[in-house]
């Protein structure tokens, strides 16, 4: 289980739902939750791209999809690996890199603009769950035989309804590949420093705060497999973990993205 | 003057992969007597390519690599292949394909391609050799001379492999040769062993790790498949033969094996003549559908092939003075006056047979000698072990067992040193 190697036959999917509600304008990093969380989705799907690409070309070996919700949900997209490619919206960034002595160089990277920054309105998580579920459903279809779905939500706020998000989630959970059920991963972003909690095993870890305990209950326990490569990508990650950090910072958050991201291909190197 | 020869160059893509996604490589010179292989890491940047440039300019290289003057050589090949990737990207970005992002990203942020290698080649009476990473040679001896026919067909010994499997059990990591310069380096090994007097009864075998390692579990299982490698005759006997050790634990990876022998071709400028570059053999395969294979077949098509094992072959010297060989010269010649005759273009098979009613004192050779079976049962010993196993099969053979390994410490300080200042 969760051993399924990507490729054209059998690709991946990456579903990133992101919250786009008013408080996500927040002051975070440098810039708003909703700014450097559009980025930070940006630049993972473009290291999908990079991931997938062959030499010159890009194989299909991964499909990704965003919804982001606000008051409403919406699919912005889901394609495959090469289709993503032929995005022609681009920007400049700068990205720092080892001169090779011990310094750094800031170099400018193209990066494609797949999701917009915006936030705006309530928070319809269940709405986006829910519309996570009729996407992966479809491509289960397609795809029967497919490393399982990682969906990886971020958010910074309670949802529009606790328990219409749990029923979704767990409606969502239901589904599965022949190499296992969907897995579902969480990100709690805030700007305050409260005490982070990377990928816990144990509820008890939130004491009385109910929306953590939410977020906890509806996040997957990590498979062996990708509890491993959480492990690999320095997590320290015990058994029993889930998909869940709380009090993300933009490092933590960066790195979880990537973790959730590259665990099908991380997976598929290693078998 | 000895020779390296080719018996095959064979190399499969993963499962359900095209050739093209192949990241191994190979490559040889028969002229320099040299061959190589090459593993690129699947998801660095320009691997395949990488691969190739490494096996290509190894063996193109004017001068012997050594501990002192390797570098050299790696840093022409890391010239090339920021060149190639970005003539790459100029191709991309004409052709309006969307990976030109994916190529100019990897170029400005000085992504790498990684690669293991293995190199080869005969140097006088020397088998010199670089290596890194987890891509194997083994130096196989052949059976000449068993009673039985069949038999002989089925024998062959490891007697050692390059790099030592030791280092390799203590390594966590794969090691290998970055196409990007100032990156601090993993050293290679290099290994300088004097090639032995019966060399036309060896054959090397080079292989990309999945192989490689499936070859040593195989043979730490007592199930030995290094005859049925060396017996591979063509490209599709390869790819039946991989696709079914992948049904029976062969990790699904890209596999490569190259398949060497020795041959004395004296001075003979007519056959100096026939030789071909290697250039012209690997562009005849890779005009093939898949499987690609350059084996024996292809190369009893080229004059190459007079080169391949075959009726020129001479063995040199006389043969070692191990206790347990009492191998004569004079035996050497009638053996091969007795097979000559038999013997036919590229039919490496027959090299190997017996004739029958061999001249006395031969039966005690040691040539396959299962006791050297047993003595490598269990490869995977730690350094103390292997070293005794080397030192008996030296005693037995009369090999040296002359194994640089380790850089002098200050040559690893110079390369820091010169890595940091660039």
């Amino acid at each position: 289980m969760y051993e399924q190697q990507l490729s054209t036959v059998n690709p991946g999917l990456i579903l990133i739902l992101i919250d786009q509600s008013s408080s996500m304008a927040i002051k975070y990093a440098d810039s708003s939750k909703a700014d450097f969380a559009a980025l930070a989705v940006n630049r993972v799907i473009g290291e999908i791209i990079q991931a997938c690409t062959a030499g010159e070309e890009i194989k299909d070996r991964c499909h990704v999809g965003v919804i982001g919700y606000g008051s409403r949900s919406e699919l912005l997209f889901i394609d495959s690996a090469s289709q993503l490619a032929t995005n022609t919206e681009v920007i400049d960034i700068p990205k720092r890199i080892s001169d090779g002595a011990g310094g750094f160089i800031e170099v400018s990277q193209i990066l494609r603009v797949f999701v917009p920054s915006v936030a705006k309105g309530s928070t319809d998580m269940a709405g986006a769950f829910r519309l996570a579920y009729q996407g992966i459903e479809k491509f289960i279809s397609h795809f029967q035989n497919s490393f399982p779905p990682i969906v990886i939500n971020i958010t910074d706020g309670e949802p529009d309804s606790m328990e219409d998000t749990k029923q979704a989630v767990k409606k969502l959970q239901g589904l599965q590949t022949s190499d296992g059920s969907v897995v579902i991963m969480n990100a709690y972003i805030s700007e305050t420093k409260g005490l982070q909690i990377q990928l816990p095993e144990s509820i008890e870890s939130f004491g009385t705060n109910k929306y953590a305990q939410f977020l906890y209950s509806i996040s997957s326990i990590l498979p062996e497999p990708i509890l491993a490569e959480a492990v690999n990508a320095g997590f320290d990650a015990k058994h029993g973990a889930r998909g869940f950090i709380f009090n993300a910072d933009p490092d933590a958050l960066v790195r979880f993205l990537r973790f959730g991201t590259s665990v099908d291909t991380a997976l598929a190197k290693r078998s | 003057m000895l020779t390296i020869t080719i018996n095959g160059c064979y190399k499969l893509p993963k499962v359900k992969e095209q050739y093209v996604d192949c990241q191994d490589s190979f490559f040889f010179d028969l002229q320099a007597s040299r061959i190589a292989i090459s593993d690129g890491a699947t998801q660095s940047f320009y691997s395949g390519l990488w691969a190739d440039i490494l096996c290509r300019s190894y063996c193109s290289w004017p001068t012997s690599l050594s501990q002192q003057h390797w570098c050299e050589w790696l840093e022409s090949a890391q010239d090339q292949w920021i060149e190639r990737v970005s003539e790459k990207l100029y191709q991309l970005r004409t052709a309006g394909k969307p990976s030109w992002i994916e190529c100019l990203n990897g170029l400005k942020l000085k992504k790498e391609a990684f690669a293991t290698f293995i190199g080869l080649s005969l140097d006088g009476p020397y088998l010199r050799g670089i290596s890194i990473g987890d891509s194997r040679a083994f130096l196989v001896r052949v059976s000449p001379l068993p009673f039985n026919l069949a038999e002989a067909r089925k024998k062959a010994s490891i007697e050692r492999v390059f790099p030592s499997l030791w280092q390799h059990s203590f390594s966590s990591q794969t090691t290998g040769l970055s196409s990007q310069h100032n990156q601090i380096p993993y050293l290679p090994e290099f290994f300088d062993i004097p090639i032995p007097h019966d060399s036309a009864n060896y054959r090397l075998a080079l292989m990309t790790d999945a192989l490689a390692d499936y070859t040593i579990r195989m043979e730490n299982q007592g199930e030995s498949i290094m005859a049925d490698l060396l017996s591979l005759k063509s490209g599709q006997d390869f790819k039946d033969y991989i696709n079914k050790l992948r049904k029976s634990g062969l990790a699904n990876d890209d596999t490569t094996l190259a398949i060497a022998g020795f041959a004395d071709i004296g001075n003979d400028p007519a056959l100096a003549d026939l030789r071909q570059e290697s250039d012209d053999i690997c562009s005849i395969a890779k005009t093939q559908d898949e499987p690609l294979g350059v084996s024996s077949d292809i190369l009893n098509e080229t004059p190459a092939t007079l080169i391949v094992p075959g009726v020129q072959l001479l063995l040199s010297s006389s043969a070692s003075d191990s206790s347990n060989n009492n191998y004569q010269e004079s035996n050497t010649s009638n053996l091969l006056d007795s097979e000559i005759g038999s013997l036919s273009e590229g039919d490496t098979e027959n090299i190997n047979a017996p004739a029958m009613g061999a001249p006395s004192g031969v039966e005690n050779l040691s040539i396959c000698d299962e006791n050297l079976v047993g003595k490598y049962a269990d490869l995977s010993l730690t350094e103390s072990s292997v070293d005794r196993k080397i030192s008996d099969v030296t005693e037995r053979t009369s090999m040296s067992t002359e194994l640089d390994i380790s850089p002098p410490i200050s040559l690893l300080r110079d390369l820091i040193n010169k890595f940091k200042n660039q």
